[in-house]
């Protein structure tokens, strides 16, 4: 098939086969290796991405169950909020081993794309799709926390 | 003994001490970090591996239609190809590569197949057939344990044998008021690192072999690698990649995977790559050791700890691999951090046709942790008295002795970590009578269903390898200076999210007076790193510490030296302050750090030097039960309060206090992570986590949709509290912190489930069905 | 790591026409949630990979609409666009309740309601509160429509009752006026799991309370299908509703189920779960 889908704000228009994961795209195709995975199959969200607007799983996603013309925001992308949170993440060292780094900061970006105003269960609830392992997550509230202060 | 460098207060330091960002975060929020997955090589193959769907066979015949193969591009390797010994060495030597006569446990491998797609490899399992004849199999280690049939290791099947004696313990029950003696069961708990297991392997024809992968011991992996291929060890690299998440876990099983990938590229003279799928990860890698725990408690009705009696059954699964290591932080760790006479501990490491067990923070402690700290909380209920008081009257203090005979003279911070715990929590507030079941019943009845608890645990940790690891025990660094006034260090201690590359950054900043962001460490390739030993036992910051500061010390002399020189002072009467030298007497600033380093650059002097060291020593006499097991002692002390539905036997975990005498905090802020992380870790042991098997031996819980670990919504507040009670032999005090934030956990978790609604558990974790059937057994029980 | 082909038609009458052709060699893809993991799993008749019909170019079958007595939800409509629909927040708050727990938001933004009832697993959170409302699934083949009681639809885990020319076009759920609706379900984590019991509740009291003029009662992950505790609910219909009738209740629906043990909980917990939960949801209605 033929896509035409913008990515990070770049429009790419090319042939991929239609059963080609998301995943597989824009770490295979488009070399964005910043989207890691973990499962295979939606339980660990360490792939998540912003695709048209929402945190979605990119390892459970087939190109060609992707609406032409749609967007994806990805850790390799220029956005204000994404960049706040990252640099948060590094402040308050919610990033330790850092597999699941990239698709927790996403799932943080989208949560505050959609209210920056969340509250401390609201956090939860819109980062419960991320697993990790290392942090006990409290830092990475912090880091959210913080980028908030400054939303 | 030890070179103490006096560190009074943070005012002084120029990094240690200080919340400084870590070195690793920069790749890490961007994902740029290269994990093994993200790595590729012209031409690399792939590797698929054909494993054993038995727990327990003989292999009668390997069919491989390598004429198919051929023509497919296929290439397949059995143990008959391999050209070096096929062993996997860890300590005892009697784990294979590839299963050759015998099957141990299901997923052993048996056959590798190396294509130029991973569809290719999966593709030609079918022109395989291996043929089996099953024989009987046991999964239970106290029915493994001198099974009359059934032979896994040597002839009872008991791979390691540690045990603890002091005073008489039948003297000491005879001498209790009351006996408490319980049957303890712990499960199979699982790594669940983000980033599954995976190497890459690149040969030089046949030459030499470099490794890259996602571990903790690439040292361990070199090992393994040369001796598989029969090839000298030097000409082995492994370069370890971002690691995505260990936790002990990629202690000895890169050493498999690694190897694995090393023989698929050894055949075809290709890079291969072995990345496991979730699955495959968690079905044949080592995991958390199941235990059995029988343990008997003697007290007197005044609160006195007559004795203690221990027996411990690990189930190391099919192959020993660490569990002589494990067993000995067992046993060492099994009565606790109490003062008692009268001491029994009888553990074993039993094999049985279950997957390897292995590392896993805490190695070997939690399992008895629970049971002991179980025990503790029933002893003080049978006397009536406060859990918390009751340790206190028995915790070690200075000068006191552990039950095993080991004098501890300095650095025990255990009672400052139970007061700060107890009173940042506000224990004596929070903690309410234990309700009996007639009162939650009748709660029940008035529409309240749900009721907080509050429990404690105390508990010690072993820092670093101990008597059973001491040949292990030591380490190396380079530390060499750059004419722009940066510095470069090389270890072989490994960073997989624990902070270890800013902590030691931290060290060396601190020692040479450089600021920290000019201090880079090299990235970890055994071919330009020394051997600092494994990355485990929570040893990185201390052992590689200490070798940094043995490294610095000499570049320190040699900078001097040249300043002294130039300046016409004495070489003795320097000192660095706030990134400046300067004399001592008449304190005049000499020059900048950075300057002196491009003074010794230009005057040719030396600019990279080694620093080694060696732990301190440790005994243990194994006959006698009693010696100095480890070089120093950390402290922890865990309060957990819970809401408990005492109707549907959901347990909520409403607050975490977790205090912990590290010696010293080198970076609050990644130690807070560490508790942290480690907290949640040991809260998934207590409340969730347990891999399942089927009847035949298989992991049922194989993905992390089955295998539950903690998601942000069963995360409660986790409070951390740093005592710092310095050890002279560790870097500035420090003691390290990686393992004991999850040890405690599951015992004060339980204790708080006891205090909430009147009933104790003999097995974790504490899933609703299991507290909820406790609840319904004293009902019976009671008649209420 | 997908070797299916994919057809992806533009209209549900070409959707037809394809699913006409390929019968039984054909599967419909929404969400993929499931689907996709079914196939990589290589699970049952998934793991012969099969071609998947590709519904998402059918932008007609993403609706919600509110008629007189129902309201009808589209194939590819998602969990999150029912969260986040008016339509549903008045008229199936019990839904509202299963679908907040549902995966995680990644989940939520992608998985569909007709996904679910496709699937046909008996631990759905989506599912009980359809059986308690007695909700109808349309059927369509390329010369055919018929709507099919929820009940009929699902045969067991897994498994449904459709033609193998017919896809489903239409969930549509009774509304029901006056009525209490509630759902409760336990699970081994907040997040990220699958239901271990849930019990869907559609109660309407009688005007002086002291009866229940209906009620509906039905129960998730007790059976290979969700169930309806129909000796339960004629217990309920045909006695003043009171504390003691709650407490018989509690011990019938206990009576009534039955669960199994799995990888997820034993039968003897799941079993007295039914009756706590049904307690309870009983005991806020009598409360109010």
């Amino acid at each position: 098939m033929n896509v035409k889908i913008t990515i990070n704000g770049k429009l790419i228009t090319r042939e991929v086969p239609e059963n080609r994961r998301l995943l597989d795209f824009l770490r295979e195709d488009l070399g964005l290796k910043g989207t890691k995975y973990g499962c295979d199959q939606g339980e660990c969200g360490a792939c998540s991405i912003i695709l048209n607007n929402k945190i979605v799983t990119s390892c459970i996603i087939l190109m060609a169950q992707i609406p032409q013309n749609s967007t994806v925001l990805t850790i390799e992308g220029t956005d204000h909020v994404l960049q706040l949170i990252q640099e948060k993440f590094k402040e308050f060292g919610a990033a330790q081993c850092g597999a699941c780094t990239t698709g927790m900061i996403m799932a943080a970006t989208s949560l505050l794309h959609l209210d920056p105003k969340v509250n401390q269960k609201e956090i939860e609830d819109g980062l419960c799709g991320v697993l990790c392992r290392c942090t006990g997550y409290t830092k990475i509230y912090d880091a959210v926390k913080e980028a908030q202060k400054q939303l | 003994m030890f070179l103490v460098k006096e560190f009074s207060s943070e005012v002084d330091s120029m990094a240690v001490g200080k919340r400084l960002k870590r070195k690793d975060a920069d790749t890490k929020v961007t994902g740029e970090a290269p994990y093994a997955y993200d790595m590729s090589f012209a031409d690399e193959q792939y590797l698929a591996v054909i494993r054993s769907p038995y727990a327990h066979a003989r292999i009668v015949n390997i069919a491989i239609d390598y004429k198919i193969l051929e023509s497919l591009g296929v290439v397949a390797g059995t143990a008959k190809d391999i050209p070096g010994k096929n062993i996997l060495h860890v300590i005892l030597d009697d784990w294979p590569l590839l299963a050759e006569k015998v099957v141990r446990h299901v997923g052993e491998p048996v056959v590798i197949l190396v294509a130029a797609s991973l569809h290719l490899a999966e593709e030609a399992r079918k022109y395989v057939s291996i043929e089996y004849i099953e024989i009987p199999a046991v999964f239970d280690p106290v029915e493994a344990k001198d099974h009359p049939t059934i032979q896994i290791f040597e002839e009872n099947n008991v791979c390691s044998y540690w045990q603890q004696k002091n005073g008489d313990v039948e003297k000491g029950f005879a001498e209790s008021d009351i006996v408490i003696e319980n049957e303890y069961r712990t499960p199979a708990q699982e790594h669940a690192y983000i980033e599954t297991q995976g190497c890459i392997a690149v040969p030089q024809g046949h030459d030499s072999m470099t490794v890259y992968g996602s571990m903790q011991c690439p040292f361990y992996v070199q090992r393994c690698v040369a001796e598989i291929l029969g090839m000298e060890w030097s000409k082995v690299n492994i370069i370890q990649t971002t690691t995505g998440g260990a936790f002990g876990g990629k202690e000895d099983v890169p050493n498999q995977v690694g190897s694995l990938a090393a023989l698929g590229a050894w055949l075809v003279r290709k890079p291969v790559k072995f990345l496991l799928t979730r699955e495959e990860d968690i079905e044949t890698t080592s995991k958390r050791h199941p235990a059995v725990i029988r343990y008997k408690t003697g007290v007197t009705k005044q609160g006195e700890l007559k004795a203690i009696k221990v027996e411990v059954f690990l189930n190391t699964g099919a192959y020993a691999t660490l569990a002589p290591a494990v067993l000995y932080r067992a046993a060492m760790h099994a009565a606790g951090p109490y003062r008692c006479g009268n001491v029994d501990v009888q553990a074993y490491a039993v094999t049985t046709n279950l997957v390897p067990f292995g590392a896993f923070r805490g190695f070997g402690s939690p399992q008895v942790i629970f049971p002991g700290e179980e025990q503790m909380d029933r002893a003080a209920e049978s006397i009536g008295m406060d859990p918390s008081d009751f340790r206190e009257l028995h915790i070690l203090k200075v000068g006191d002795k552990t039950t095993f005979g080991q004098v501890i003279d300095q650095s025990v911070g255990l009672e400052q970590t139970l007061h700060k715990a107890r009173e940042q929590s506000g224990w004596y507030k929070k903690r309410k009578p234990t309700p009996t079941i007639a009162q939650v019943l009748e709660e029940q009845k008035k529409g309240k269903y749900r009721r907080k608890g509050i429990g404690i645990s105390t508990i010690f940790y072993g820092c670093f390898l101990g008597a059973a690891g001491k040949l292990m025990s030591r380490s190396g660094a380079y530390v060499q200076v750059e004419p722009d006034g940066s510095v470069r260090f090389a270890v072989g201690t490994t960073e997989m999210g624990q902070g270890m590359i800013t902590v030691l950054s931290q060290i060396v900043a601190e020692e040479l007076g450089i600021e920290y962001e000019k201090v880079y460490m090299t990235p970890v390739d055994t071919s330009r790193v020394p051997d600092s030993g494994p990355t485990v036992a929570s040893r990185a910051t201390i052992m590689s510490g200490r070798a940094l500061q043995d490294a610095c010390k000499q570049l320190r002399t040699l900078i001097y030296d040249k300043v002294a020189l130039k300046y016409e002072v004495d070489a003795t009467d320097i000192e660095i302050k706030e990134f400046q030298i300067q004399e001592i007497t008449t304190q005049k600033k000499l020059l900048s750090v950075s300057d002196a380093i491009k003074l010794v650059y230009q005057e040719r002097g030396q600019i990279a030097v080694a620093g080694w060291d060696v732990a301190p020593p440790t005994h243990y006499d194994n006959e006698k039960g009693q010696g100095d097991a480890y070089s120093a002692y950390a402290w922890c002390t865990n309060i957990v309060e819970v809401e408990v539905d005492s109707q549907i036997g959901t347990v909520d975990i409403l607050n975490i206090w977790a205090a912990h005498d590290v010696g010293k905090a080198i970076n609050p802020q990644t130690l807070e992570g560490q508790i942290e992380g480690g907290s949640l870790q040991g809260l998934g042991y207590g409340r969730y986590e347990e891999i399942i098997f089927t009847p035949e031996g298989r992991v049922l819980s194989n993905n992390l949709g089955t295998y539950l670990i903690p998601t942000t919504k069963e995360t409660p507040k986790i409070h951390s509290i740093i005592v710092e009670d310095p050890w002279s032999g560790g870097p500035y005090g420090a003691k390290g912190i990686g393992e004991q934030p999850l040890m405690g956990i599951a015992p004060a978790l339980t204790n708080a489930i006891a205090n909430a609604v009147g009933v104790r558990l003999n097995t974790i974790p504490a899933t609703p069905e299991r507290v909820w059937a406790a609840i319904q057994e004293k009902i019976e029980e009671e008649k209420v | 790591m997908y070797s299916n082909e994919i057809l992806s038609p533009t209209s549900l009458k070409e959707a037809l026409a394809i699913k006409d052709q390929y019968v039984n060699d054909i599967f419909p893809l929404a969400g993929g949630t499931d689907v996709l993991v079914m196939v990589r799993n290589k699970l049952g008749v998934w793991g012969e990979s099969p071609v998947l019909l590709n519904l998402n170019n059918i932008p007609k079958l993403n609706f919600i609409l509110e008629t007189d007595s129902n309201i009808e939800i589209g194939p590819l409509v998602t969990h999150t666009q029912l969260l986040e629909s008016p339509i549903i927040q008045k008229h199936v708050p019990a839904l509202i309740k299963a679908i907040s727990i549902i995966g995680s938001p990644q989940i939520r933004n992608l998985g569909t309601l007709t996904g679910n009832v496709c699937r046909a697993s008996p631990a759905a959170d989506t599912l009980a509160t359809l059986y308690a409302r007695d909700t109808q699934v349309q059927i369509q083949t390329v010369n055919n429509s018929k709507l099919v009681p929820i009940k009929e639809f699902i045969t067991g885990p897994g498994q449904i009752n459709i033609p193998e020319n017919g896809l489903v076009t239409k969930i549509v759920i009774p509304k029901l006026e006056g009525y209490f609706g509630d759902y409760i379900s336990l699970r081994q984590r907040y997040a990220l799991s699958i239901v271990v019991v849930s019990i869907a509740v559609e109660a309407l009291l009688s005007k002086d309370r002291s009866r229940m003029d209906d009620i509906r009662i039905s129960l998730g992950a007790v059976a290979p299908t969700i169930v309806r505790a129909t000796k339960t609910e004629i217990l309920l219909k045909s006695n003043a509703f009171t504390k003691n009738l709650i407490e018989k209740a509690e011990k019938m629906i206990i009576e009534e189920s039955r669960p199994i043990t799995d990888i997820r909980s034993n039968k003897r917990y799941r079993k007295a779960m039914t009756g706590v939960l049904l307690g309870r949801i009983l005991r806020e209605i009598l409360s109010h």
